[in-house]
């Protein structure tokens, strides 16, 4: 072929070349996964201009994230919660935990025993952890002059800010968790919007520790509630808060429980029959509930009972 | 109909052509109305994906998409056809004008002859006239081009590309970019009266959402180059090259520059021009005599007279 022919020839060659590429492309784009769909619409709320979500908090989480990277252990993990609690404002805390702390957190839970056990170990190894984030908290209660009610309100709306995530262990994995739209989470562990996401195989009892859900962001009934019981414990503000266990219309579950005087609804309520304390219960994985304590979300309420956290 | 007739190729020019040559010439004329019809099919389609999300009706998406498929495939038609010129030729000297043939054949003196001789003959003059240009032609490959006029089309083309190109990535993955507004419509809804979610992503009642589950084109190319990321690019410089492949064959194949299709076509020009002219030379003459003979009397009246035969 001579090199006049050879220009047309090729240039046609790659034409038709293209053309076919085109149409295979758009056989096997499934397969190839050129298209992600995940996250973008926490994408487009990041760039939507009537934001939704403030931009810098995930900034600041985003930034975090690749600090968990760094695996010198004489780290510390920052970390930057923004929030908006039951008086319409909105707090910010900034605190930094050691990552000696965060991996040490981890074995404990590793070696837990079963239940309330697991939660108390959890909640006596992390205070010296999560020093830094309670005086956080102690701060700003100091700073707002907040009364306790409100205080509390603060620390629990806190808690609840994050998006609900499944945490689950080697005997119930993500791939079979289906919720009651028989929607499937997806297996990236971290708080997201629906569909929630799932972390898989933590061992032993399917529950983070206090100091682990403040790095990671990501928990269930148990956790949040642990989280948030941890937190007003050490801040000893006067009343008593303990863990909650028992069954409602969807299964087992945990939830926040609070000795309060007055409490804006009674039906929800557990005695705890050896102190013969009252503790009403409070939702810790629904965001900012309409009723102050937590709006009563559960019809079935049956054999609950008081685990006493010391 | 062959289809290099569809961009406007006379097959019946190149009769005195060797077969092989015609042969060839018509192989690439027909390549690239084959490629010109393809790329008008890629925007009529690409057009539909567009109306469809405006309009969210089949009937007026495939109008418009046909519509602009035709408009695409013209522009480009004229795009090529006017790209094939005579730069580096030895026939643009003849081609650009016309007199210069004349004077070479000598044909300025048959002015007050060429009334003697029957049309054939004339027509015979012409002829001989553009074989002896056949035989002098000569190519410098080398010739300069119009820049201007080559990057304004690849400017144009290029444009058209890109635009079609999103249409294009829209239609492959349209079922991705529904996934990803399904999964932002719960979060928006969230919001009371959240206006992307009633404007953007609820269909109206008489018109349900077809192919993409939005109003909004601004919404589905940002979810479409979130999603695709690279690979978008990737895509778009695909169909950029599909676009620029006739082109590009028009401006750097000499085989079509300079081939026998593109010298023909200006023989073909000129010698028409050259019997035209003949034949005017001729009837010039002929009805000069026609009129002499009517005998007619041309009288120049002064303005006055003419005013006063008027008012009688």
């Amino acid at each position: 072929m001579n090199q006049e022919k050879k220009y047309f020839n090729i240039s046609q060659l790659l034409f038709w070349a293209l053309i076919i590429l085109l149409i295979i492309l758009s056989i096997v784009k499934s397969d190839l996964g050129l298209f992600n769909e995940q996250q973008l619409s926490r994408r487009y709320l990041l760039d939507d201009s009537l934001n939704r979500i403030a931009l810098q908090e995930e900034q600041e989480r985003e930034e975090a994230e690749k600090e968990e990277d760094n695996q010198d252990p004489n780290s510390v993990i920052k970390r930057t919660w923004k929030w908006e609690s039951f008086d319409g404002k909105t707090y910010t805390l900034s605190f930094t935990i050691s990552r000696k702390a965060y991996e040490s957190a981890k074995q404990t839970r590793l070696k837990s025993p079963q239940n309330e056990g697991c939660w108390i170990n959890m909640f006596r190894h992390d205070r010296d952890g999560l020093k830094d984030m309670v005086d956080g908290y102690r701060n700003i209660i100091q700073e707002q002059k907040l009364d306790y009610r409100t205080a509390m309100q603060m620390v629990v709306s806190s808690a609840q800010n994050f998006d609900y995530t499944y945490i689950t262990n080697q005997q119930e994995p993500c791939r079979n968790i289906r919720d009651g739209n028989g929607q499937k989470p997806t297996e990236d562990c971290k708080p997201k919007p629906y569909p929630y996401g799932c972390c898989d195989n933590v061992a032993p009892w399917a529950v983070y520790s206090p100091l682990e859900y403040a790095v990671n962001g990501a928990g269930d009934c148990d956790t949040k509630s642990l989280f948030a019981m941890t937190i007003l414990k050490y801040l000893n503000m006067g009343f008593d808060a303990e863990m909650l266990m028992g069954d409602v219309e969807a299964g087992r579950h945990a939830m926040l429980g609070i000795c309060v005087p007055n409490p804006p609804h009674r039906n929800l309520s557990v005695r705890d029959m050896r102190s013969g304390k009252r503790y009403y219960a409070w939702e810790c994985t629904q965001r900012n509930n309409a009723s102050e304590l937590g709006a009563p979300v559960w019809q079935m309420f049956k054999n609950w009972e008081v685990v006493p956290i010391r | 109909m062959p289809l290099s007739q569809q961009i406007g190729i006379d097959k019946d020019i190149m009769q005195k052509l060797p077969a092989e040559v015609v042969q060839r010439q018509l192989f690439i004329f027909n390549g690239i109305s084959l490629m010109l019809l393809v790329i008008g099919l890629i925007s009529a389609v690409s057009a539909t994906v567009y109306s469809l999300i405006l309009f969210h009706q089949w009937f007026i998406a495939i109008g418009v998409g046909i519509f602009i498929g035709m408009v695409v495939f013209n522009l480009y038609r004229l795009f090529l056809m006017t790209g094939l010129d005579l730069k580096g030729s030895t026939l643009a000297h003849y081609h650009i004008k016309h007199e210069n043939l004349y004077k070479e054949h000598n044909l300025h003196q048959l002015e007050g002859t060429a009334y003697q001789h029957p049309d054939e003959i004339l027509k015979g003059w012409a002829q001989a006239a553009k074989d002896k240009l056949r035989d002098k032609i000569s190519i410098n490959p080398a010739a300069p081009r119009n820049a201007f006029t080559i990057a304004v089309r690849v400017f144009v083309m290029a444009l058209l590309a890109v635009i079609f190109a999103n249409g294009l990535e829209i239609l492959m993955f349209s079922q991705q970019i529904n996934l990803a507004l399904a999964e932002l419509k719960p979060i928006l809804q969230q919001q009371p009266n959240d206006w992307t979610y009633t404007h953007i992503l609820t269909p109206t009642a008489n018109e349900p959402f077809i192919l993409i589950n939005a109003n909004s084109l601004l919404l589905t190319f940002d979810t479409l180059a979130a999603g695709l990321g690279k690979w978008k690019l990737l895509l778009d410089v695909m169909v950029l090259a599909i676009y620029m492949i006739p082109l590009l064959v028009i401006y750097r194949s000499t085989e079509i520059r300079h081939g026998a299709y593109v010298q023909e076509l200006a023989l073909h020009e000129i010698s028409k021009t050259t019997y035209h002219y003949l034949i005017t030379q001729k009837y010039c003459h002929i009805f000069q005599e026609q009129i002499k003979g009517l005998k007619l009397e041309f009288r120049k009246y002064d303005h006055r007279t003419n005013k006063g035969a008027a008012a009688e």
